[in-house]
């Protein structure tokens, strides 16, 4: 089941409950186990153009996006690795951002935990 | 209970409705930004009564969003729970600043939401009570339907810093008591206000409230403190530790405010509210992992005859 914005999810037996809400769930584990190729391209493309040019906010900012998403669901999928080093990756730029750390020394400090993210993405390729 | 979340991720607003479905929650909305939420709120037949708001999401921020949904009048009340993968105090401060009733960390822990849940559901059921009681009883009154219960916190819309009292217990549990250390609560006790309370109508009464929070929110307005209203006469505000304050000069400070409103009040036959400042309660003095206590400390001490009100409130880490 995909539930769009602004549509509503249809009531449901509450016997009939649990069966559905774990195959629906199976389901969104899935959809996001096949984002992960994705998304660690996407990562890869970040990476590069903060190399090409260390003090690209928008890129950081962009890193920063993509981990917000893998933070808020890794962990329910059963991820809680990924998801708690994607949200120290978010953490980090929403916070050197805060303080305002410049660009280039953010990236220098997040860059090693985000690698630590991407190794724990591949991984899950392997398994 | 009509819901309404914001999540600029597809995936999260998927999990999340799954949740809430589970929950039996089913009348579900989502929203995958501030402006979409906003255009769903305006186009509402019937409103929503309980918000679920993102915090970081590209353009109108969660924050931003919460306080445009408390600047709408029906709104106003409504609890609005912040679902972040935020959890610096900074974040916290802005989410409960801008009217949030609570504050959840992601990822999604069920039996937290469910419990953050059952809150809403209570305070929505204690909403449209007090709605109904005061419809009935203006029925045949040409003033606004107003119900205020002495004893219960009461919500003061439209005062900087002034929060609910339920936010406020809400954020001091959000921090923690780790990062509670930083903050000292003190009250504010209103000495005749079981008196006016019985001579004003409520919203003479509420008007009188609104009064004493303005007064202390502008004696206070170089500290950016969280005040709130906890019920018979007493406020209660969070300020930093290191705040510095003679409370006897607060009090009279408040005091003499509160006289510039007093032909307004006996205009209405009402006597001018006079205030009580109690002394500061450093969340240290409090037992370990009881953090809401600071807040009931916090009263008890304002209402304890004071001996010695010129202490200098000057705390360092």
């Amino acid at each position: 089941m995909t539930i769009a914005a602004g549509q509503k999810i249809e009531a449901s037996s509450p016997s009939a409950l649990g069966g559905q809400l774990q195959s629906q769930l199976s389901l969104l584990r899935s959809k996001f186990l096949a984002t992960v190729v994705e998304r660690i391209l996407m990562f890869e493309e970040m990476i590069h153009n903060l190399e090409v040019d260390q003090d690209s906010a928008v890129a950081l900012q962009n890193i920063s996006n993509l981990s917000h998403k893998i933070t808020g669901v890794a962990a329910t999928f059963g991820f809680p690795k990924i998801g708690a080093l994607a949200a120290e990756v978010e953490h980090k730029i929403v916070e050197d951002r805060a303080g305002a750390i410049s660009t280039r020394d953010s990236w220098r400090d997040t860059s090693p935990i985000l690698e630590k993210l991407l190794d724990e993405m591949e991984s899950l390729l392997d398994s | 209970m009509r819901i309404l979340t914001v999540d600029d991720d597809p995936m999260f607003r998927e999990l999340l409705s799954l949740t809430l479905h589970e929950m039996a929650h089913e009348d579900v909305t989502s929203a995958s930004s501030g402006e979409q939420a906003l255009e769903y709120i305006a186009r509402a037949g019937r409103p929503f009564d309980c918000f679920l708001l993102d915090i970081q999401m590209p353009g109108m921020s969660g924050v931003d969003v919460c306080r445009a949904i408390r600047k709408l009048e029906i709104y106003r009340q409504t609890p609005i729970i912040m679902i972040t993968s935020m959890s610096g105090k900074s974040f916290v401060d802005a989410a409960f600043m801008a009217g949030a009733t609570d504050y959840l960390t992601k990822p999604l822990d069920r039996l937290e939401i469910r419990a953050r849940l059952g809150m809403a559901v209570r305070l929505n059921a204690e909403m449209n009570r007090n709605a109904t009681l005061a419809a009935q009883a203006s029925a045949n009154a040409r003033t606004p339907a107003v119900r205020v219960d002495f004893e219960a916190p009461t919500n003061i819309p439209g005062v900087p810093n002034c929060i609910e009292y339920l936010a406020l217990e809400n954020y001091l549990l959000t921090l923690g008591y780790g990062r509670q250390i930083g903050l000292a609560a003190f009250a504010v006790h209103i000495e005749n206000a079981a008196s006016i309370f019985r001579q004003a109508e409520p919203a003479e009464f509420l008007d009188m409230l609104k009064d004493v929070a303005s007064v202390i929110a502008d004696e206070l307005k170089t500290e950016q403190p969280m005040i709130a209203y906890a019920g018979e006469g007493n406020f209660v505000a969070l300020v930093s530790r290191l705040s510095e304050h003679d409370t006897a000069e607060l009090e009279t400070s408040i005091n003499v405010a509160l006289m510039d409103f007093e032909s307004f009040y006996a205009a209405g036959g009402l006597p001018a509210p006079v205030v009580t400042v109690g002394e500061l309660v450093r969340s240290s003095m409090v037992a370990l992992g009881k953090q809401v206590t600071i807040l009931d400390k916090a009263i008890a001490v304002a209402l304890t005859p004071q001996s010695n009100k010129s202490r200098v409130w000057r705390f360092v880490s």
